[in-house]
């Protein structure tokens, strides 16, 4: 298997802080399914932005895609974030853009031809309950709404990697099932798939691997859960 | 993509940026165009006025105290006060012509209100010397000589009047050029400033486009575009703004007699008037262009 993304005794610490992530090596396959829980604070975001590219690491070494993340030359950074897909834990979504320009927003930048994406974009809100919203702005849409804009503008670009940050914590089961069907249906395609939540009922009915993030370093949890 | 350039993808419109950048360059391009237009009229005035200055200045002998005196006698004691002026006068610095004004040329002159005929010389009437000037004229000079030779003449200081008022206006000319200099900066100052401010509200957006893959140029595009247009809709407004209260103020000028500055149908100022919602806009283009990629390349 190929490897995506491995981390060799990666250490991190926000300015003159403390360490938050300290000695963390794994290694992330291409087509693998990783759970990622941990208190609250315990660094799940601070590790998802490592690989996102915005946060650099303080000290050890990180792959991503075959390439040593501090030595990727700066224009060359759009294209492989173009690999990743990001949910992030406070959806990012733009306020004055509908729901519809948000999620065509990685295609656009990719410069995708504007029939390419009305087709695309409208298949997949459909598909996430969204097709009669695709004209809402983010401030009309509810808490659990936002979160499925902010998902579907993830996944939009079919990504090689795709890191959500808490996914489901504003939506009931149901739907937190159908979004996890969907993050399974990628999976299935290729994607890597990396999702740090807190739901451990969700964790445990979904069975994949599971890593916890505790007192700075990461356990593979997967078999003892 | 292929048949639209580069598309607008962000509706920025909509936030508080898109009023303030718009508004405070429309002040700023109308107070500019305001200096611009009246330093057009304050120029024209100035040459007009030194063009008047080029002509001759006059000495006028009035026939003071001889007002009951035979016309005979007045006019040959006229003329002994003129010719002893003239040549007394001929040989100071300064003077490159020196003569009395012809009785032909008086009495055309005085034509429209006594009329034709003799009359000019049945009359009191005051003989008129004309001088001209060269370099090394003095006027305080002058004045104090032909108080020493006759008393009773008059210096017409018309001349002197105009050029004391042009050189005023010619400092309020250069004043109002470095006014224009300062206003343009502060135009563009406050172009930096606005789109500057503009950009922090955009900064969650300029960094979300950052992470899903937009490169810079892509991202400095789209914000340069915005401003670009705001820019230039918020000059246009400034102008359209200035341009009618010039034009009312002029009218206002007409009516009280004042001409209308040709200046302001020249190509020239026509040009720098229609440039100035291009180059604002420019301007503003090219900060924002520059802020968004200086933001950018603090981001990882
Ligand atoms: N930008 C930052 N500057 C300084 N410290 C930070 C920053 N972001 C996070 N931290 C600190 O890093 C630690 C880990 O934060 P992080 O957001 O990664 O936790 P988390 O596991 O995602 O928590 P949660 O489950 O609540 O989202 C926290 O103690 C937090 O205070
Ligand atoms: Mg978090």
């Amino acid at each position: 298997m190929t490897e995506v993304v491995s981390f060799r005794n990666v250490g991190v610490r926000y300015e003159s802080g403390p360490e938050i992530l300290r000695d963390l090596n794994f290694t992330l396959h291409r087509g693998s399914f990783h759970f990622l829980t941990g208190a609250s604070g315990a660094g799940k975001s601070t590790l998802m932005r490592l690989l996102y590219l915005a946060l650099r690491q303080t000290r050890g070494e990180i792959n991503i895609f075959g390439r040593d993340n501090i030595r990727i030359p700066r224009d060359e950074l759009p294209a492989i974030r173009r690999k990743i897909g990001v949910v992030f834990q406070d959806f990012r979504l733009i306020n004055h853009l509908t729901t519809f320009e948000n999620v065509a927003l990685p295609l656009r930048v990719a410069g995708v031809e504007d029939l390419q994406i009305r087709k695309n974009v409208t298949e997949l809100l459909e598909w996430v309950g969204l097709g009669d919203q695709i004209n809402a702005v983010p401030s009309r849409l509810s808490g659990g709404q936002q979160q499925r804009v902010a998902i579907a503008r993830a996944v939009i670009g079919r990504p090689a990697l795709l890191l959500a940050d808490e996914p489901t914590g504003n939506v009931d089961d149901r739907i937190a099932m159908r979004l996890l069907y969907l993050f399974e249906e990628l999976n299935k395609l290729g994607t890597t798939v990396l999702i740090a939540t807190h739901n451990r009922q969700l964790v445990r009915r979904f069975g994949h691997n599971q890593w916890l993030l505790e007192a700075g370093t990461l356990h593979d949890i997967t078999h003892s859960a | 993509m292929a048949f639209r350039s580069q598309p607008s993808h962000l509706p920025l419109d909509s936030d508080s940026s898109t009023r303030f950048l718009p508004s405070i360059v429309a002040l700023m391009v109308a107070l500019l165009t305001f200096s611009i237009v009246g330093l057009a009229a304050l120029h024209d005035s100035v040459g007009k006025w030194s063009g008047q200055i080029e002509g001759s200045l006059s000495i006028q002998v009035p026939p003071t105290g001889m007002a009951d005196r035979e016309p005979e006698e007045r006019e040959q004691a006229l003329q002994a006060t003129v010719d002893d002026i003239i040549e007394q006068l001929a040989d100071m610095p300064g003077i490159s012509r020196i003569e009395e004004l012809s009785p032909e040329t008086m009495s055309a002159l005085l034509e429209p209100w006594l009329g034709p005929d003799e009359i000019v010389s049945e009359l009191p009437i005051p003989r008129i010397i004309e001088i001209t000037p060269e370099t090394g004229f003095n006027f305080d000079m002058l004045e104090r000589r032909l108080g020493e030779i006759a008393p009773e003449a008059v210096l017409d200081d018309h001349r002197i009047w105009i050029e004391r008022i042009a050189d005023v206006a010619f400092s309020v000319e250069l004043a109002l050029m470095a006014l224009i200099v300062v206003l343009f900066g502060a135009t563009m100052l406050s172009v930096v400033f606005a789109t500057r401010s503009g950009l922090s509200i955009h900064r969650t957006i300029i960094e979300l486009l950052h992470l899903i893959g937009a490169q810079d140029s892509y991202i400095a595009g789209q914000f340069a575009r915005h401003n670009l247009r705001l820019a230039f809709f918020g000059a246009l407004i400034g102008l359209l703004i200035a341009l009618p209260v010039s034009g009312v103020i002029a009218w206002l000028g007409m009516r009280a007699g004042w001409p209308i500055p040709t200046l302001v149908f020249s190509p020239l100022f026509i040009g720098i008037i229609i440039a100035i919602p291009f180059v604002v806009a420019g301007v503003a283009q090219m900060t924002a262009k520059r802020t968004v990629l200086r933001v950018l390349r603090r981001m990882l």
